[in-house]
């Protein structure tokens, strides 16, 4: 695997694909047409009409206030988050271990487990007592001490650090670890 | 994983936004001129919807018909991703099966990885996607180790090092970026 | 099973060729013979043949070593054995058909 597939598999999983969201915006652009042409097609054979002929229809939509203003709002909307869509980075909570002979993708919630894991074990907890919190470049470690047992928050530090560097994630994190006031008393 | 081109999506929802803002200022056009341009002293031409009288039916039509094929070809070809072939080669190819059980083989026991997936997509010269299934609060560490070491066991059996994705999941729905709190 | 007969031709069933081919490909790839899967074609008048099994590995061979050579073995012996023009042979790998854990380092 070089390193131009490597940049772009990576890229690719860790962003979302817009092509669900590209397939239901033009079904939902593509409906009130097919409607239309349904009733321009039974005005041309001079059929009864579903509702209405299609210019009857223009005029009804554009005749009543509030008709006009729903839809003319659901258009707004639908435009907004399509613009939304369309310019958003769609980034997806991953990122990327190194390793030489492949790519490795890992879900923000299993590497948050790990520096979870790695400062739980430091300071001598339950692992439940330890929770991380994962952004792009930055975690967020918290843990609750045993009553009576203080923790060094410089331990856990180094040890999240340590994990990290182990790891070598990709875009690189920074954890931040806090201890918490109120501890647990131990068993 | 998808082959649809990502740049083309963005475009395609840009153009989409578009037409659909543009109708929105068709329906409130008698808005628009009283608020925004005649104060501006701007003058818009009448569109004459009436004038096309015999020629919209016919224009709806063709319309509808283009919109459908295009969103069908869309959808159609959409996510085509992967598929269970590993290896295609001018005389042989190799089940994404096989090697699937060559990684299952070397994680089993191993009590942190719950279930391994593996499929394969493009489309010439194939990547392998494995997808790692793996406990919470798993030593990833140890995880990366035991799969990199799997997958040498597979190039070694295979007689050929394909190029590889993995993906350590817990099995949940990938959330969008932000803040993830696990214990 | 004679397919230089001095009476002629001899023309074996289409179920026949695929028996032979499935089971010389499964001969070369290390399996039984009733694990192998064998589909023809025509190509160009010849005969294609697409052969599905899986592999047994064993002194040191690799997938697609063993693939490869089932797919030349069909090739080379095939039309002796069953007296058909044989242009083109492919093998699908399925799976690995040992199971006892084995350890490469």
């Amino acid at each position: 695997m070089n390193e131009r597939m490597r940049s772009r598999y990576g890229r690719r999983m860790r962003h979302r694909s817009r092509s669900v969201a590209v397939s239901i915006a033009l079904w939902i652009a593509a409906l009130p047409l097919v409607y239309l042409a349904i009733e321009s097609v039974l005005e041309l054979v001079g059929a009864p009409a579903l509702w209405q002929a299609p210019l009857q229809v223009i005029e009804t939509v554009t005749g009543a206030e509030a008709l006009r203003f729903g839809v003319a709002a659901a258009a707004v909307m639908i435009g907004l988050v399509l613009l939304v869509l369309a310019f958003a980075p769609g980034r997806l909570g991953r990122h990327e271990l190194a390793d030489e002979r492949m790519l490795v993708v890992v879900d923000d919630d299993v590497l948050a487990g790990a520096l979870s894991r790695a400062a739980a074990s430091t300071a001598g907890v339950e692992r439940d007592r330890a929770s991380t919190s994962i952004g792009r470049r930055k975690a967020d470690v918290s843990l609750r001490p045993t009553s009576g047992f203080a923790v060094s928050r410089e331990d856990v530090d180094r040890a999240t650090e340590r994990e990290l560097e182990r790891l070598a994630v990709r875009p690189a994190v920074r954890a931040r670890s806090r201890i918490e006031q109120a501890g647990v008393v131990g068993r | 994983m998808t082959r649809s081109n990502r740049f083309l999506n963005r475009l395609a929802l840009l153009l989409l936004a578009v037409i659909a803002l543009a109708g929105a200022a068709l329906l409130l056009r008698p808005e628009i001129e009283q608020y925004l341009l005649e104060p501006a002293g701007l003058m818009v031409p009448s569109l004459g919807l009436d004038q096309l009288g015999t020629i919209l039916p016919i224009a709806i039509i063709v319309l509808a018909v283009l919109a459908v094929i295009v969103a069908l070809a869309v959808t159609l070809t959409r996510g085509r991703g992967a598929d269970g072939t590993a290896i295609e080669q001018d005389a042989v190819s190799v089940d994404a099966n096989l090697i699937e059980g060559i990684l299952r083989r070397e994680l089993d026991g191993e009590g942190e990885v719950l279930h391994v997936r593996l499929r394969a997509f493009g489309k010439k010269g194939r990547t392998l996607l494995a997808e790692v299934q793996v406990r919470r609060g798993a030593d990833l560490a140890n995880v990366h180790r035991r799969v990199s070491a799997a997958v040498a066991t597979a190039d070694e059996l295979l007689g050929e090092a394909p190029p590889v994705v993995t993906h350590i999941t817990t099995g949940l729905r990938t959330r969008f970026a932000g803040s993830t709190r696990t214990h | 099973m004679d397919g230089t007969s001095p009476a002629g031709r001899v023309s074996l069933s289409s179920r026949a060729i695929e028996r032979t081919l499935g089971a010389l490909a499964a001969e070369e790839l290390g399996v039984p013979a009733d694990t192998s899967g064998v589909r023809l074609h025509d190509a160009g008048g010849r005969l294609g043949v697409a052969v599905t099994a899986p592999v047994a590995l064993g002194r040191g061979r690799t997938v697609l070593a063993a693939a490869e050579a089932a797919q030349r073995r069909v090739l080379a012996d095939g039309p002796t054995l069953t007296g058909a023009q044989i242009s083109t042979a492919r093998i699908r790998v399925t799976g690995l058909h040992d199971v006892e854990p084995r350890r490469v380092r």
